[in-house]
């Protein structure tokens, strides 16, 4: 079986930092995949050159088999990738329900004069946009505010307000950045379930940045951790907690090796 | 009444005249694209009116059409606008915010330049004895009165449409339009050559009234008058605009008893409006429906 998304040799220097370095892996149809890894090791560098915000230096993605280099964020989201960001980015005057309605319009590409006119086609499509809208909307929760402004939203609200936006995109792969980022436990339960819940009802494959390890080591079949923008470990939850590489990133090792030095330095650099 | 039309009809044709180039300006602002090109839009316009209502090559065509000839004005001004707009908007688009703003203002300027220089447009002196469908000049109402009807309802469809929305969203946040699939890049040369479209017909409509045409049309002043109406009446609504024209063409008038004076509560006024009502006369109003 091919893979949905693999991903190549992938690198991305800024300046002279190596933000990530010839990273490899590959994410299999259906799969919750975990991405984790200390601030500043390259997870959301990698997730802004999957979704084409950012180009990588070296390498190449492939989204079910193909290329997306040179292809612009639009094109990427349009084939299928969809994702959510760390500091979340809504349509913040757009009502929810219109938040939720825009991807769905970029896919129809939604025409100025068909709209304008009212024609039976685009008629037929904002019916449908807006029957997604209301279904997508009231599977977050959100079915009671769907007239209210996304900015007038709780913090827990717009997460789900931005997953139900990236879902009206119909995707393949859902990109969610830190999505339990302020959740206390319970909430991060009930999100992990809603995970799979809407990894099974959509056909979806999950590629997730966590800080919270024993979320990741829950929900994610396979996992891969990253370190000053190197892969240092991937494969199942299990054995990359056993890893000793990861262990020293989360917790450090007593004897600081002075070959790392140089490393850490940039990694510190990235941080900031 | 008819001393009061006399008086103020020209002042009334002005704020409708004004107010469609405020508009022009809003299409833009739909997608979050501060650009000052229409008054250059607006000064092509009225040279296209101009050279079709007056050269002597075009005599029988004007006689075969008799008043047809101004609709035809229009039709070529809105060709000619909507061209050159996607030919700007496709560079100028590539930068954002306070530097599109500049670029569209060199293209006022070197469009300006540009005409004084070519000799059908008639260069310092311009075009003068455009023919005058009306005798009078709150006529006019003719002509602008159902074009701002036209583009109200045109912006009263367009914000309930899938394109509104996706103008919308790149205003809000352009990053997170492009990753939701928004073809951001072409969606803003759209809004912006609906914009340079409107502002086009509004020039073709403002030679006759004006009866000549010439560079003064189209500078920096105008620009930024019609920016003003904008930010005023209020950027983020279409009615912004229209309040915005009414109450700048008008209050010079309305202050007009305090003589010399005047001019100087008009830039407080205008001061002050920004201070204190940065969503402009319109916010004022949706914040007390929200």
């Amino acid at each position: 079986m091919s893979p949905v998304l693999s991903v190549e040799g992938l690198s991305k220097a800024f300046g002279g930092l190596m933000a990530l370095t010839d990273v490899d892996f590959e994410v299999q149809e259906g799969e919750i995949f975990g991405l984790i890894g200390p601030n500043g090791a390259g997870k959301t560098t990698l997730f802004n050159m999957l979704t084409g915000l950012s180009k990588p230096t070296t390498g190449t993605i492939h989204l079910l088999g193909q290329d997306l280099s040179g292809k612009s964020p639009a094109a990427i989201a349009r084939l299928g990738m969809a994702r959510t960001f760390q500091n979340i980015r809504l349509f913040g005057a757009m009502s929810v329900l219109d938040n939720v309605r825009v991807p769905r319009h970029a896919l129809d590409k939604a025409s100025l004069w068909g709209g304008v006119f009212g024609t039976s086609r685009s008629r037929r499509r904002e019916r449908e946009a807006l029957d997604l809208a209301h279904e997508l909307v009231e599977m977050v929760g959100l079915g009671a505010r769907m007239h209210a402004p996304a900015a007038s939203l709780p913090y827990g609200d717009r997460r789900r307000l931005e997953i139900a936006r990236a879902l009206a995109l119909s995707p393949k792969v859902l990109l969610l950045d830190e999505p339990a980022a302020g959740m206390n436990q319970a909430e991060k339960q009930d999100l992990s379930n809603f995970i799979r819940v809407i990894r099974d009802r959509f056909g979806l494959t999950v590629l997730l940045i966590e800080h919270n390890v024993p979320m990741v080591m829950g929900l994610c079949r396979s996992v891969a951790v990253l370190n000053f923008g190197q892969l240092i470990a991937k494969g199942a939850p299990e054995d990359v907690q056993a890893d000793p590489a990861v262990i020293e990133a989360y917790l450090g090792v007593a004897d600081a090796r002075g070959a790392d030095d140089e490393v850490a330095i940039g990694g510190g650099v990235n941080n900031a | 009444m008819e001393d009061f039309l006399a008086r103020y009809g020209f002042l009334f044709v002005t704020i409708l005249q004004q107010a469609l180039l405020g508009l022009s300006l809003y299409l833009p602002l739909m997608a979050g694209q501060l650009s000052l090109a229409s008054i250059g839009f607006y000064s092509l316009g009225g040279y296209v009116a101009a050279i079709m209502g007056t050269h002597p090559a075009l005599a029988p065509l004007r006689d075969a059409l008799g008043f047809y000839v101004y609709p035809l004005e229009w039709l070529v001004a809105l060709a000619a606008s909507t061209i050159l707009g996607a030919a700007l908007g496709y560079p100028a688009l590539r930068l954002r915010g306070i530097y599109l703003a500049l670029a569209t203002i060199a293209f006022v300027q070197v469009f300006g330049v540009v005409v004084l220089n070519m000799p059908i447009a008639g260069g310092a002196i311009g075009i003068f004895g455009i023919p005058q469908p009306f005798e009078n000049r709150l006529a006019y109402v003719w002509f602008f009165g159902p074009l701002l009807v036209l583009t109200l309802l045109f912006l009263w469809r367009l914000e309930r449409s899938g394109t509104g929305r996706l103008f919308f969203s790149i205003r809000e946040d352009e990053l997170a339009a492009g990753a939701m699939g928004v073809n951001v890049t072409a969606r803003k040369v759209q809004a912006f050559v609906l914009g340079c479209a409107l502002a086009g017909v509004v020039g073709a409509m403002s030679a006759p009234l004006l009866n000549t045409w010439n560079a003064r049309q189209g500078t920096f002043d105008a620009a930024v008058a019609c920016l003003a109406y904008v930010l005023i009446g209020g950027r983020r609504s279409k009615w912004g605009a229209l309040l915005g024209a009414a109450l700048l063409v008008s209050l010079p008038e309305l202050l007009r008893p305090l003589q010399n004076s005047r001019m100087i509560l008009n830039g407080v006024v205008l001061v002050l409006a920004c201070i204190y009502m940065p969503q402009g006369i319109a916010g004022l109003f949706a914040r007390r429906k929200a």
